[in-house]
């Protein structure tokens, strides 16, 4: 059942002009960092979102939690239309970065007890002590973190201590933005196991996004692939990193030496991202693709294919 | 307190807390130490140097200075700490909204703080006495005027920096209200700067208030503030320094102490890694 949709959702921003752009009449220059997005997420399913840095991905979170309002289409919860954050806290967000995540002059039983008493007012000050320690277990920190300020903590406790907060309301999906990418290599399978855990044991819907094809693997049920914006390929994991569809996908797997089994037509993407101000006419990748053709100059759709969609008109139309 | 261990490793922040703690202690003991009230005319006693009936000598009209100058401190840090924190508690709401909010909130707010700051001080202050006569009511007039801009501009600064962090997105995707975010989890994060730029306020408002007495603007005599005691003291420099001397030092005592605090305070502040 669809838990949380997004329905071709854009995002613009409008670059800051300064007072000689104004006065020179230089007309405002537009990035559409998310173009027309549609995406579905599954009561209780792990969605992957993956992609180059500056793709998109993060402005996608903001959106699908309320944080940054939609350019254009819209947000459905529950089939509901969101306009900013959900009040009953049912969508929650882990972030990036655990150093900045956590305010600093609070401490972390602090943190948690100011999200229970915003959601259960009618808890007790004993009771929410309680429900303190053993969110904080879930979470697997010792029960004395309650009496710590963050910067006392080590990377990895904090983003358990984010995640420990994100769960205070209760909430049915949580949106973690590369949960994983500023921690250290040893730390990050734990917290990914952690995800897992929360996972299974508390049936939570997870919207995973990371640029790490090994971590996305790993975890997700299905997995949304970005590029400039766009979602380029959408299938389920296994398929995804069997026989993905898009040369993208394949070049991302390709760039993984360990994921990179069948070693069939290595893609090579050479070249940078295009200018996000500046994109070409028709197919976005094309301009890096080794499979170019003259019909890679036309705009590609998302099209469904093989239980997936992708936005490749190479792709087989149906095989199963 | 991990805050108060770091403030007392600091030595000028414990020496200027020192010097502060040693005036309300002489504030406090005054009237228990000294028979000398501070408005109490004696004709026969007038001029006299210092010695140990009148620790800090007499002025012209025998009134005892030390009972005047100590007076004189309560006179003129009740006055300058209403003159700083009433402000700076106005100013710390405005850069705290106009940072958060911005767009047309912020516009508005930062033109009102561009034109309050282009006005010049003294010549608010002449405008004011000029329609309202000299008076204690109408330097708090001018020092609310004005002494909020600082702390609107650097609250709203640091406001700007912390809205885009990812503690204050959390607070949103947490749903908590604007005054919540704005108070609980922006302002201190935020107030440092502005508390450490209090206290060298204190120092010049102390001194903008003993100037503004001094030229008849400001309190009128025969208040024992500091400014009044040293333009009293001007027709008779050269029988009786000591009228000029000890109300001088006390300003300096004051200035240096709230510096030096103002110090201690910056590098206790400072929140950990
Ligand atoms: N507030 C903003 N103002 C202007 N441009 C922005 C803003 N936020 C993001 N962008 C631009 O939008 C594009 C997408 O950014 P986004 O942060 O969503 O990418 P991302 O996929 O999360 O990248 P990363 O992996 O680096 O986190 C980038 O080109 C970025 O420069
Ligand atoms: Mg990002």
């Amino acid at each position: 059942m669809t838990m949380l949709e997004a329905k071709s959702v854009s995002r613009s921003f409008v670059t800051r002009r300064g007072m000689l752009d104004i006065l020179m009449r230089r007309p405002p220059v537009v990035l559409k960092a998310v173009r027309g997005v549609d995406l579905a997420v599954e009561r209780g399913e792990t969605l992957g979102i993956v992609g180059e840095s500056g793709c998109g991905k993060s402005t996608l979170a903001r959106m699908l939690v309320g944080l940054h309002p939609c350019t254009e289409g819209q947000v459905l919860l529950d089939g509901m239309p969101m306009s900013g954050p959900d009040p009953d806290g049912r969508i929650q967000m882990v972030f990036q970065d655990p150093y900045s995540s956590l305010n600093p002059r609070m401490t972390i039983g602090a943190l948690l007890s100011e999200a229970i008493a915003h959601y259960r007012p009618e808890v007790t000050r004993k009771e929410r002590l309680d429900e303190v320690a053993s969110i904080l277990q879930k979470v697997g920190l010792p029960g004395e973190v309650a009496r710590k300020y963050p910067h006392a903590l080590s990377g990895g406790q904090r983003q358990r201590a984010s995640i420990a907060r994100a769960l205070c309301p209760k909430p049915e999906i949580l949106v973690a933005d590369e949960p994983v990418s500023a921690l250290d290599a040893s730390v990050q399978a734990n917290i990914i196991n952690l995800f897992e855990q929360l996972k299974h044991d508390e049936g939570i819907t997870v919207v995973f996004i990371s640029h790490d094809m090994q971590v996305i693997a790993h975890l997700c049920d299905r997995v949304a692939v970005m590029y400039l914006g766009e979602v380029v390929e959408l299938q389920s994991a296994k398929p995804l990193f069997d026989a993905p569809l898009h040369p993208y996908t394949r070049g991302l797997i390709a760039a993984v030496p360990q994921m990179d089994r069948t070693r069939r037509e290595r893609i090579a993407m050479d070249g940078e991202m295009p200018d996000p101000f500046d994109l070409p006419e028709g197919c976005r990748f094309a301009g890096r693709c080794p499979l170019t053709e003259d019909r890679c100059a036309q705009p590609q759709a998302l099209r469904p294919v093989a239980g997936g969609l992708v936005r490749c008109w190479k792709a087989p139309v149906t095989q199963s | 307190m991990i805050f108060l261990g770091k403030f007392c490793r600091n030595l000028s922040g414990l020496a200027g807390l020192a010097m502060l703690l040693a005036l309300l202690l002489a504030v406090l003991l005054t009237p228990i130490l000294s028979a000398h009230d501070p408005y109490q005319l004696d004709f026969a006693a007038a001029l006299q140097p210092p010695s140990g009936t009148h620790w800090f000598g007499t002025d012209n009209f025998g009134r005892d200075i030390f009972t005047r100058v100590i007076a004189g401190a309560v006179f003129d840090l009740r006055l300058a700490l209403i003159c700083v924190f009433g402000p700076a508690a106005i100013g710390v709401v405005i850069g705290l909204v106009a940072g958060y909010f911005g767009g047309v909130v912020d516009s508005v707010l930062m033109r009102l703080t561009d034109i309050a700051w282009a006005f010049p001080f003294y010549v608010l202050v002449l405008a004011i006495v000029g329609v309202l006569g000299p008076s204690e009511t109408n330097l708090y007039i001018a020092f609310f005027l004005v002494n909020w801009i600082g702390y609107a501009r650097i609250v709203r600064g640091e406001t700007l920096v912390a809205a885009q962090l990812e503690y204050v997105e959390a607070a949103r995707v947490l749903r908590y209200g604007s005054p919540r975010i704005l108070f609980r989890h922006i302002m201190p994060n935020t107030i440092t700067p502005a508390l450490v730029y209090s206290m060298s306020d204190v120092v010049l408002t102390v001194q903008a208030i003993a100037a503004l007495s001094f030229f008849g603007l400001g309190v009128q005599p025969p208040a024992p503030e500091w400014g009044l005691l040293i333009v009293e003291s001007i027709d008779y420099m050269r029988e009786a320094p000591w009228m000029t001397l000890f109300p001088g030092l006390a300003l300096a005592w004051v200035g240096i102490g709230f510096s030096l605090v103002g110090e201690g305070l910056s590098s206790a502040l400072k929140p950990e890694g």
